[in-house]
């Protein structure tokens, strides 16, 4: 086992790797209550195109699939996972993400028996024709239900502005017509693929001894046998085309909303770099459009942004962008001033270096916060994307970076982004 | 740890090496009562906006984000008969920076700021402020009738109570129209000068430092007012219910039942895994029977006060299963009252609460919402004890604390159709 002390923050992390091939980080928190445990496997709603063995053919499932799987996954032949967490009045979930899904739970007492039911209830996959069936009528539902919530809508155009033509551009669940062609079959080449233990990462943190869980996760893999590691060959999922630069969609909203989205170009940097630059980014953007910047105050003055302004910078397997959106009854304003500033962005981001120590100082503290939650910690973690690294590695990045990183990554960063405009206005009625 | 700093003004240090920061929280209490209420709730709105030296929200922004982050804010918080008013205040513990000093006492300057020197000229608050914040209130207020299940439950509080204890935490708009810059300030002094102070901090702190920088406030010595937590309403004859029609899909359908005399501690526990069985938990009976088996609604859950002795119960429906769903409700209490309930999910339930109540424990929000509880009330229950007590339920238990649910309030809010009404 690998034992990672962070001195200043007095936390030690453990990680290690089965001969299974599943990672395993272990972070122990002595003073709290509860522990939180994630299973998590490195594949989400777009990895459509992949080989399911070594010699055949590129196949493409249909949209939804991940999502399909996650809630399938929980329903077995004799019983329903989430019913035996609660029988240990544990609080049990999943989610599915574009490169990610995540299986969950948290609990105060019964840890081993909630570990065990966990590793079981992924490890061993139960599909049939029937209950397939029976699921698309209940995510059919939730299809539905989803359609009727502009925020879903608005996200989900951004999306599909962004990335046209591609798994992106289509909800996580996916579609009425596109999962009711999912089969039985179809689940168990996906589960083949991708939740492989070598593919897949546990993350537990809270309240625990680390070589007494060590030893329950052990145990419980080896009574289990696992097919021989195969190579993931994931195809084309993200495709090298251009955003589309304006859309305009009439939905049962209150208030016009004007969503932009960045789309990234350049190559995004490998491993803990990737973290570094991820940090750098999101720092540009506070100092350009956070309170603390040059046209904040005055946007909010003239009533151009109010409280639902926001921006956020996110990055995943294969591609990253930014979002800036709020609700606005100007839309053309709030347009125009934010392009201004993406289009001086460097010279505008120049201006406001003075500013980069305070906010280097509220990225620190709003780091440290985080440190608070076991959830946070835990979920924050992105695996393989950079190299391991998690909230707590963070921090040191953070302590560390200057503002010439920030500018050199932004710069690198809004050189080739494109943007895409998703307008929202009020149906007409 | 508990200390008198001066009459009415107490510390409470709750010490504790599990977080990253350090949290603060002012409480100023007093009874929930009138148009106090309002004023209160103007002036956690006012209060956040602004200080002499920090006359705005970018100034305090800056500020804020040079003490590496430190959130501030105002809320308010109903307690039985009292009601808090509160300045919180989160910083980092600085032996996890680098570099730094003096967070935690630069943290208690601002907080002095923001208390005693607030944004205002020959004793009334700033014009332009007050006035916009006194607009935006009335805009909220306005408001709330587009939040149909907030608004069904300040209905069902009105039939129920038909006193103060109805008003929510943040006043009410009938309350607003007399509030000036001037009255408001004079109340805010008469607050700074009456009401009980009771101060939270948590964190891994030295004592005697917190205890000397809060101290150093200058809050001065009041009376010791009557803190009064539990409220009794008395039962009514006959129950009430009322429907009103207004132009939405989904009607919403909330009850009131009271749960007279938990004064013992096997009833107060027992009234807790009863809420859990009946509608707090997703294996509850309203959760299984009304919303899952019969398919009768799209939510159904219940709510337990110990302070108030009051269950509510909130569902969202189809307006035309009205009458079925309040049948089938009173069903589910019938069953309980009956025993119709297996002893695995007696065991699940308490199971869930004991996970629950302990991870609590893990949340600072939740550390210090139960420590202002025991602070007002005070009683104190060890997480030990806590869980003893649960543990100890039993069926019979159970089925005694519900056989006295009465009913008492029905409001609903249905769809407005052509011809009803």
């Amino acid at each position: 086992m690998e034992v990672i002390k962070y001195a200043n923050l007095a936390e030690t992390l453990y990680k290690t790797e089965l001969k299974n091939g599943l990672k395993v980080n272990l972070l122990p928190k002595q003073d709290f209550h509860k522990t939180y445990a994630v299973l998590t496997t490195d594949f989400g709603a777009i990895d459509l195109m992949f080989k399911a063995t070594q010699n055949t053919e590129m196949i493409t499932m249909p949209a939804g699939i991940a999502h399909f799987l996650e809630h399938k996954l929980f329903e077995k032949e004799d019983y329903d996972a989430f019913a035996l967490f609660g029988k240990y009045g544990a609080n049990a979930n999943a989610y599915t993400g574009f490169t990610r899904t995540s299986y969950l739970f948290s609990t105060t007492r019964y840890l081993q028996e909630n570990l065990n039911i966990l590793l079981d209830f992924v490890q061993k996959p139960y599909f049939t024709e029937q209950l397939v069936a029976k699921e698309q009528n209940i995510i059919g539902q939730e299809i539905q239900m989803y359609e009727d919530e502009p925020g879903w809508q608005i996200y989900t155009g951004l999306l599909g502005a962004m990335y046209p033509n591609q798994a992106l551009s289509q909800d996580i669940a996916g579609t009425i017509a596109s999962i009711s062609s999912i089969t039985a079959e179809m689940l168990y080449q996906t589960y083949a693929a991708f939740y492989q233990p070598s593919n897949m990462n546990l993350f537990i943190v809270g309240n625990f001894e680390v070589q007494t869980v060590m030893d329950w996760i052990e145990d419980n893999q080896k009574q289990k046998v696992f097919t021989p590691k195969v190579d993931i060959q994931r195809g084309e999922n993200i495709i090298q085309n251009d955003v589309v630069s304006q859309t305009v969609l009439n939905l049962n909203v209150q208030r016009p909303k004007v969503a932009l989205g960045l789309r990234g170009y350049d190559s995004f940097p490998k491993g803990i770099a990737g973290l570094k630059y991820s940090l750098a980014i999101s720092l540009a953007f506070d100092l350009l459009l956070g309170d603390t910047g040059n046209y904040y105050q005055q946007m909010y003055n003239d009533g151009i942004i109010d409280d639902s302004f926001s921006y956020d910078f996110e990055a995943q397997r294969g591609f990253h962008f930014v979002t800036i959106s709020g609700e606005t009854q100007q839309v053309e304003r709030f347009k125009d001033t934010v392009n201004s500033i993406l289009a001086n962005a460097i010279t505008e981001l120049q201006a406001v270096a003075h500013n980069f120590e305070l906010i280097k100082k509220e990225a620190l503290g709003s780091n440290l916060g985080m440190l608070n939650s076991l959830e946070g910690i835990a979920n924050q973690y992105d695996g393989e994307l950079f190299d391991g690294a998690n909230l707590l590695d963070e921090v040191a990045l953070l302590e560390e970076i200057t503002f010439n990183d920030v500018l050199t990554a932004f710069t690198q960063f809004i050189n080739e982004a494109q943007v895409a405009t998703v307008i929202v206005l009020p149906k007409e009625i | 740890m508990d200390f008198e700093l001066r009459e009415g003004i107490r510390l409470h240090i709750l010490p504790n090496k599990q977080f990253k920061t350090t949290q603060i929280v002012v409480n100023l209490t007093s009874k929930h009562e009138g148009q106090a209420i309002t004023y209160r709730s103007l002036l956690a709105n006012i209060l956040e906006l602004g200080t002499q030296n920090y006359p705005d929200q970018a100034e305090i922004a800056q500020k804020l984000a040079n003490m590496y982050g430190a959130s501030f804010g105002t809320d308010l918080q109903k307690y039985g008969q009292l009601h808090s008013f509160r300045f919180l205040m989160r910083v980092v513990n600085e032996n996890f920076l680098q570099s730094s000093g003096g967070i935690l006492e630069e943290a208690v300057a601002f907080l002095q700021e923001a208390i005693f020197n607030p944004l205002v000229n020959d004793n009334h608050f700033n014009d332009a402020v007050f006035l916009r914040e006194k607009e935006n209130m009335q805009a909220d207020f306005e408001a709330l009738i587009d939040d149909k299940q907030g608004y069904a439950a300040n209905k069902l509080a009105q039939m129920y109570f038909g006193n103060d204890m109805a008003i929510p935490s943040y006043g009410q708009l009938s309350d607003l129209s007399m509030i000036t810059a001037t009255n408001l300030y004079a109340y805010y002094q008469k607050m700074l000068a009456e009401d009980l102070v009771d101060i939270f901090v948590i964190g891994d702190v030295e004592v005697e430092k917190v205890k000397a920088l809060f101290t150093a406030l200058p809050f001065k010595p009041r009376p010791m007012i009557d803190i009064k937590l539990n409220y009794q309403q008395s039962l009514k004859e006959k129950i009430s219910k009322n429907i009103e029609y207004q132009p939405l899909k989904q009607a919403k359908l909330n009850l009131a039942f009271q749960l007279p005399h938990q004064n013992l501690k096997t009833q107060r526990y027992a009234a807790i895994v009863m809420n859990a069985l009946f509608g707090g938990h997703p294996l509850s009976k309203l959760f299984t029977n009304v919303r899952e088996k019969a398919g009768l609604a799209y939510y159904a859950q219940s709510g337990i006060s110990l302070a108030m002795q009051t269950i509510t119960v909130q569902t969202g429906i189809d307006g035309s299963n009205l009458e079925r769903v309040i049948a089938l409700i009173n069903e589910q209490v019938t069953a309980i009252q009956h025993g119709e309930f297996s002893d695995d999910e007696l065991k699940q339930i308490i199971a869930y609460l004991v996970n629950g109540y302990e991870s609590s424990l893990d949340s600072p929000r939740s550390i210090i919402e139960r420590a202002t509880v025991e602070a007002l009330s005070g009683k104190r229950t060890t997480p030990e004890e806590w869980v003893e007590n649960i543990e100890k339920i039993t069926r019979a238990d159970v089925i005694s604390v519900a056989k006295n649910l009465q009913l008492q309030a029905i409001f609903a809010l249905v769809e407005e159709k052509n011809g009803s009404n």
